[in-house]
């Protein structure tokens, strides 16, 4: 049985060194064999919007897209915050791959007892 | 892709990651179908046996696979994952005559219509609710929040509640 990882971000455009660097160490997390899901709340929902992220480029780092298809290719799950989401008038229809709306019980199953986690 | 071939691919993909489960009621082994009738009762992620979900929601196991086999075969989605798991070629019946769920509605000891609350909001008054019920008892919960398809079925296996039935933005939960 893999180990579990959640790395949570709450920015977007507000922070991009901080929505990069998250999925990067997501990856880091699911290349290391870990049940990964990258938990989004506050302005970090607008990352589940195709398109928000496509001119998001960090140097040093991987567009944010690329490591955000990546993290979905490799099995990772993105687990949406809804009420942030309903807040900021988002579309469900238009959600990145690995992407899904969820309220906190979800992402606390998910944690269970124990989980480690980094948060941006 | 049309929405019914990814409906299709995410009903065998369901299927396949299921494919040992065993019913989460009786233990009972689970052929395809019967994950697909558990898939098409909103019981994605805890699927039953036919007999168990009868029982859930309070019908005869007959009626209950008639209603649920005139419903898989209405639905191209269905029907298609069916041909590919079973390797038949289902009569196919007209979709018109489906609804966006099977038509069985749980008998419900209690209802709650949450409106839009979702996350932390729904799951304490929820936890309020179901315990002020008696063991047993069937909690009819509308929530339209669209966290709840995913929220909801945790909360259930985290409390110990089952879910019976989903159909979003409808719930029945049963008190553990």
């Amino acid at each position: 049985m893999p180990g579990k990882f959640v790395v949570s971000c709450s920015l977007g455009k507000d922070n991009t060194d901080k929505a990069t660097v998250s999925f990067v160490v997501a990856n880091a997390a699911l290349g290391s064999g870990k049940e990964t899901v990258v938990f989004l709340s506050i302005e970090g929902v607008r990352l589940s919007q195709k398109g928000f992220a496509d001119d998001i480029k960090e140097e040093g780092f991987a567009p944010l897209k690329e490591l955000m298809d990546n993290f979905a290719k490799g099995g990772g799950k993105i687990y949406v915050c809804s009420p942030c989401f309903k807040k900021r008038k988002l579309d469900e229809n238009n959600l990145v791959a690995g992407a899904a709306v969820v309220g906190g019980a979800k992402l606390v199953e998910f944690m269970g007892d124990a989980c480690p986690s980094i948060s941006y | 892709m049309t929405t019914d071939a990814i409906k299709t691919e995410t009903l065998l993909a369901h299927a396949g990651r299921h494919a040992a489960a065993r019913c989460a009621g009786c233990r009972a082994g689970l052929d395809p179908r019967a994950l697909l009738y558990s898939f098409a009762m909103g019981l994605k992620d805890e699927p039953r046996c036919p007999a168990c979900l009868a029982s859930a929601i309070g019908r005869p196991a007959d009626e209950f696979r008639r209603g649920l086999d005139e419903y898989l075969h209405s639905r191209p989605c269905y029907r298609e994952a069916l041909t590919v798991l079973e390797g038949s070629a289902p009569e196919a019946r007209p979709a018109a005559a489906a609804g966006p769920s099977p038509n069985f509605r749980p008998r419900a000891d209690a209802e709650w219509d949450a409106g839009d609350l979702g996350c932390g909001d729904l799951a304490l008054e929820l936890r309020n609710r179901v315990q002020a019920l008696p063991a047993g008892a069937v909690l009819h919960l509308t929530a339209t929040d669209p966290g709840a398809p995913e929220d909801l079925p945790a909360w259930c296996r985290m409390t110990g509640n089952p879910l019976v039935m989903a159909a979003h933005p409808d719930y029945w939960i049963r008190k553990g």
